[in-house]
């Protein structure tokens, strides 16, 4: 397959990315990266709990799929910096996940000091995909910063309300030069497909697969639901009109 | 009726602090993962990583602030009030 999505020199041809947390266990996580064939997902870095690391996530990740880190936790840059260093640390690579939060109730990103941390992790050589509220002039910013791709938000994390930042995200896909990933609150396959038909180059779900009564058959719709977007996007889909136009000839009325 | 007297002696004369071996079973405190905890025998990060019974190779030790790489955990002795934070990936979005 030729259409291919590049993030950091590397080429990823699945588009539908998956975060990995509140599956009912790491198996099913497992079943539904696999099946996906899932190239990019992600994991949190947090405090190890000395009674509760019997298992461990990474042994449930397929091979070929990436693992990149978020730095959620993260109330400002340096804590986010901070996060990106460990990961990196512990084996996730360069590639992480900005992700700063200082709103408890809606998990709003603070699209500022995400651009700050952004700049550091930039001359350290991460590839950084940066979760932020739409936004085309932060997209400029974050480009010049060193940002690799941007994530706007379709609406709060885990609430599976869509695409309600249509307007702004497609926008942003039509004007900056790099990929836009929809992060957050996709919770049907038609959010997904309407991401791909607008123009972005990916999504990230999360919520709306793992905690679906069948994850892995959910993940299956929404990887078809991206395919079928991206699809209508490439092959330039008819434009709207408010009045009717006929699809029958409009001669030879038998009347 | 008998009186009772109750005297109160106001001692203002800071407690010494206790030091090292002081009490016989002293052990050093040390703050890992944001909780103050008996070092044990553990003398380096090594001994204590090792002890805490975590997984030494899944784990990113973060010392005073600085990422330790775990060759180098045997090379660092631990010291009171040392803060120590180990590290692991888990499931997030």
């Amino acid at each position: 397959m030729s259409d291919f999505l590049e993030i950091g020199g590397k080429k990823i041809s699945h588009r539908l990315f998956i975060g990995t947390g509140k599956f009912a266990s790491f198996n099913l996580m497992r079943q539904v990266l696999e099946k996906t064939q899932c190239e990019l997902c992600t994991v949190a870095v947090r405090r190890v709990d000395a009674d509760q690391q019997a298992e461990n996530i990474l042994d449930y990740i397929p091979k070929g799929c990436r693992i990149m880190a978020n730095t959620s936790g993260a109330r400002n840059a340096d804590e986010a910096v901070r996060i990106a260093r460990l990961a990196q640390a512990a084996g996730s690579g360069n590639w992480i996940k900005v992700e700063i939060v200082n709103d408890n109730q809606y998990l709003l990103p603070d699209n500022l000091e995400s651009l700050k941390a952004t700049e550091i992790l930039a001359k350290e050589g991460f590839v950084s995909l940066v979760y932020m509220s739409p936004d085309l002039s932060m997209g400029r910013r974050l480009i010049e910063a060193g940002a690799a791709a941007v994530m706007p938000l379709g609406s709060p994390i885990g609430t599976n309300r869509g695409l309600q930042t249509r307007e702004l995200v497609e926008i942003m896909a039509s004007q900056l030069k790099i990929p836009i990933i929809v992060d957050a609150g996709l919770g049907r396959p038609s959010d997904v497909c309407q991401c791909m038909e607008i123009g972005c180059a990916g999504v990230l779900v999360n919520t709306a697969i793992a905690i679906s009564v069948d994850p892995v058959a959910t993940a299956e719709a929404f990887a078809q639901a991206v395919k079928a977007g991206r699809q209508a996007y490439l092959a330039g889909m008819a434009e709207k009109s408010k009045s009717a136009r006929a699809s029958s000839p409009l001669t030879g009325f038998l009347r | 009726m008998l009186g009772i007297r109750v005297f109160v002696v106001v001692d203002n004369t800071p407690a010494d602090p206790i030091r090292p071996g002081e009490l016989g079973e002293y052990e050093m405190i040390v703050r890992i993962n944001g909780k103050n905890e008996e070092a044990g025998k553990a003398q380096t990060l090594l001994d204590l990583v090792e002890n805490q019974d975590y997984h030494s190779q899944r784990v990113v030790v973060e010392y005073n602030q600085r990422i330790i790489p775990q060759q180098d955990w045997q090379k660092v002795n631990l010291a009171e009030n040392d803060n120590i934070e180990i590290i692991s990936f888990m499931a997030g979005g």
